[in-house]
């Protein structure tokens, strides 16, 4: 009997000595024989002090591609004797394992209990760093990588709390190098009967992060369904808590605004998949102030400046392309040659057959108002302080653009002392439309003005009409004057210098009230006129005029500056010298005509007016010259 | 007897009234007044200031001095504004006057070049590009009436008296 015990016990060293040495390929046959699909490589198997089963290498290969699916850089179970009395483990430690989830890997293990092994309950799992990567489900799974821990306490226990907490968590669309989600920090809460009996989690709480809207997301939205991956939908959320992540609006163009904006929100009792759709039909809003959009080709000139601009939408929304409102305050738009190009330039960034472009639901603008742009530099005010509404707008084409909508114009005064005008606005609503009849890259309008002065000409109850375009803005202008009515058209370039020309043209004008402003007391004719006048001016400095006039009405020419003459003749002078000059310079004081006619021309400060009259008693003929110097040269100076 | 007919004569016509002489005509008197009166301003920089011989001349400041000239040219339609940014001279005009002519409308072309190769060097474009740009710019500011030079749709030029503006 004694040899007998002693022949077990040196049986039984001889077997643990055998496991011992051959611990690690007795693992791997097990681990092996539990995955048939999976091969298995062990670095090393040991039992460690106290009671412990040290694991180092352990790597999981997909057997036919050789693919790692889990790679344990090491690993430890802790155990008792009572412990194993009571078939259970004690503690299961991992140390960094990385985890590379596929539909490879969901294939190695067994379904269900098909294995028909025994089962060895856990009490702890612990690990204090994971690496995690999902990836390789196609479709619309995003390939996904975060790092994580996690204390799992009495396993067995389904009611018992899991918590993971998993940082750096990163989600890709296949085919995107960059991630459109990352998140800081996220806290999941579930129970083991939640998770595996009734597919719940007990709470998700994000903090952090950011979320790019773009293509990527896009395309998995819009992908087909995944495949190997669970749906999302048998999932439920007890509670998604999102704070602090900001979203961003992905668009690659160099122009473009960034706008962003942060989510912070909580869900209750919704699925995955109702979890993202709640979230995406939640209404978000962006405030952003003082935004400046330049010339694409030149970055010190402004083409449009908005003091603050609301947007309001939807996730969902965003990536469908479409604003739910967009609210423009304060917006200025400098027109001038900088913005048509803007225009142009926008037009051939806009995206052609790739899909639906963007869409407004209710675009409103107030408080704005227009800068024309002279020579690209300077910026002179127009009355126009408007407002618009548009809605359902899309911005796919701007050539198929339309918008109908009211410029509002305020009562008010303007004045432009470079060019010695005045303005009176007439309060009324102007009619917008976008693009207008003709020309789809242009804008019109007509502006009622109560009066118009040029420096000391008046013209009351005028109008003025302006379209614009990349080569400048031309312009008509009509209103009563001195009794009769005159109108006149202007264009001004968009050129270096601001050049301009005008034209301005008059019928029945009363001559008296004319002649009155010209030269008060002086000169005075009678009688109705028409007259054209042309002009080329740079800015402010007008530097060419030519024009005609015509009375065809009879009328009466007084010339009032000979009455100081008449009066002050030199007593000295003889009685026949005075007589005969009193009675030359009364001819010429006054004379009644029938036909008026002249000419004029000046170009800085010279040129030649005209005047020839012709009467019962003879004619008049009068050419003044204006000589900027004492200068003989030149043709125009010659004497008749 | 010479002394005594003469008082008797002298006496005769001191006993009688003075003859009646109408002045007044059928028709009003017509006058014709043709007048020209030339007004100086003294106060012009450009008259106090003589440039100066030794400063390289301002072509801007040439084109300026003469562009009453010009103007003058171009309301008798003896010149036009051609394609290629410069002036052309459209009627022949001899003697003197024709010197004259010829003369500024060189001098202004000269000028005009002298502008237009400065763009090139700061704008980086070439010469051909800016000459048409100022002759667009020249056609679109001239007058109702002035001679302009423009392309026909196959692209031959031909002169015309500006329209419609």
């Amino acid at each position: 009997m004694k040899r007998l015990a002693v022949l077990v016990a040196v049986l039984l060293v001889a077997v643990l000595g055998y496991l011992n040495q051959n611990l690690t390929a007795i693992v791997r046959w097990t681990v092996q024989r539990g995955m048939p699909k999976v091969r298995v490589e062990i670095g090393e198997v040991k039992i460690g002090v106290p009671r412990r089963l040290v694991v180092r290498e352990f790597v999981l290969r997909d057997r036919k591609t050789g693919a790692e699916l889990l790679r344990l850089d090491g690993g430890s179970i802790v155990f008792s004797f009572d412990d194993l009395r009571r078939r259970q483990l004690g503690e299961i430690r991992l140390v960094n394992p990385r985890l590379q989830v596929s539909p490879a890997l969901l294939d190695t293990f067994p379904s269900g209990n098909s294995s028909g092994a025994p089962s060895w309950p856990v009490r702890r799992i612990v690990c204090d760093y994971a690496e995690v990567s999902m990836g390789g489900f196609g479709g619309s799974s995003p390939d996904i990588s975060f790092k994580c821990s996690f204390d799992w306490r009495s396993p067995g226990d389904p009611s018992a709390p899991l918590d993971f907490t998993l940082w750096d968590l990163r989600a890709s669309a296949p085919g995107f190098s960059s991630p459109f989600l990352s998140l800081d920090i996220v806290r999941v809460q579930a129970t083991p009967a939640g998770i595996f009996q009734h597919g719940v989690i007990t709470s998700v709480d994000v903090d952090g992060g950011s979320l790019l809207l773009g293509a990527a997301l896009q395309q998995l939205l819009s992908g087909p369904p995944a495949s190997g991956n669970p749906p999302a939908t048998a999932w439920k959320l007890g509670r998604l808590d999102i704070q602090g992540v900001r979203a961003r609006l992905e668009d690659t163009r160099e122009t473009a605004t960034d706008i962003s904006f942060l989510l912070n929100t909580t869900l209750h009792d919704v699925s995955l998949a109702g979890a993202a759709s709640a979230l995406g039909g939640e209404s978000q809003s962006v405030e952003i102030e003082d935004l400046e959009i330049l010339s694409p080709y030149d970055p010190f000139v402004k083409v449009l400046t908005m003091r603050r601009v609301s947007l309001r939408f939807t996730l969902g929304g965003l990536l469908r392309k479409e604003l739910a409102e967009v609210a423009i305050n304060n917006p200025a738009i400098y027109v001038g040659q900088d913005l048509f190009w803007y225009m142009e330039d926008a037009q051939k960034r806009l995206p052609g057959g790739t899909g639906p472009g963007w869409k407004i639901g209710v675009l409103k603008v107030e408080s704005g108002h227009l800068l024309v742009g002279s020579g690209g530099r300077a910026k002179y005010g127009v009355p126009l302080n408007f407002h618009a509404t548009a809605s359902d707008i899309s911005l796919d084409n701007l050539a198929t653009l339309k918008i109908q909508t009211a410029f509002q114009i305020p009562r008010q005064d303007y004045a432009f002392p470079d060019y010695h005008l005045a303005i009176s606005t007439r309060e009324g609503d102007l009619q917008f439309a976008y693009p207008p009849e003709k020309n789809v890259n242009n804008l019109v309008g007509k502006v009622f003005l109560d009066a118009i002065r040029w420096r000391q000409y008046q013209s009351s109850d005028a109008w003025l009409s302006a379209t614009f375009d990349k080569t400048g803005i031309n312009g008509d202008f009509g209103g009563r004057m001195y009794g009769g009515y005159m109108k006149g058209g202007f264009s001004f370039l968009f050129e270096e210098g601001a050049p301009w020309i005008g034209w301005l043209s008059g019928e029945q004008i009363n001559l008296k009230s004319f002649t009155d402003v010209i030269a008060p007391k002086n000169f005075r004719m009678s009688g109705p006129l028409d007259f054209k006048l042309q002009m080329d001016a740079f800015g402010s400095g007008i530097e060419r005029i030519r024009g005609a006039f015509h009375a065809a009405k009879p009328g009466r020419m007084e010339i009032g500056k000979l009455d100081d003459l008449l009066a002050n003749l030199p007593a000295s002078w003889s009685n026949l010298k005075r007589s005969s000059s009193r009675l030359a310079l009364e001819t010429l004081r006054n004379f009644d005509y029938d036909k008026a006619d002249g000419e004029l021309w000046f170009v800085l400060g010279q040129g030649v007016l005209g005047l020839k009259l012709q009467g019962p008693l003879g004619s008049r003929k009068f050419d003044i010259v204006l000589h900027a110097d004492e200068s003989g040269r030149g043709r125009w100076k010659d004497k008749p | 007897m010479r002394i005594l007919s003469t008082a008797t004569a002298l006496a005769a016509l001191a006993g009688c009234s003075a003859p009646n002489v109408n002045l007044s005509t059928a028709e009003p008197i017509k006058v014709d007044i043709a007048m020209r009166l030339d007004v100086y301003d003294h106060n012009k920089e450009s008259a106090k200031k003589p440039p100066s011989a030794d400063k390289p001349p301002d072509p801007e400041a040439g084109r300026r001095n003469r562009m009453a000239d010009i103007q003058n040219f171009k309301n008798s339609r003896l010149v036009g504004e051609g394609r290629d940014g410069q002036l052309s001279i459209r009627v022949d005009t001899p003697g003197d006057p024709g010197d004259y002519l010829r003369k500024t409308v060189a001098a202004e072309n000269e000028d005009r070049m002298a502008l237009m190769t400065a763009r090139t060097v700061k704008e980086k474009r070439n010469l051909a590009d800016i000459q048409a740009e100022q002759a667009a710019l020249w056609r679109q500011r001239s007058f109702e009436g002035e001679l302009i030079e423009i392309s026909n749709p196959d692209g031959t030029f031909v002169w015309i008296a500006k329209s419609g503006r």
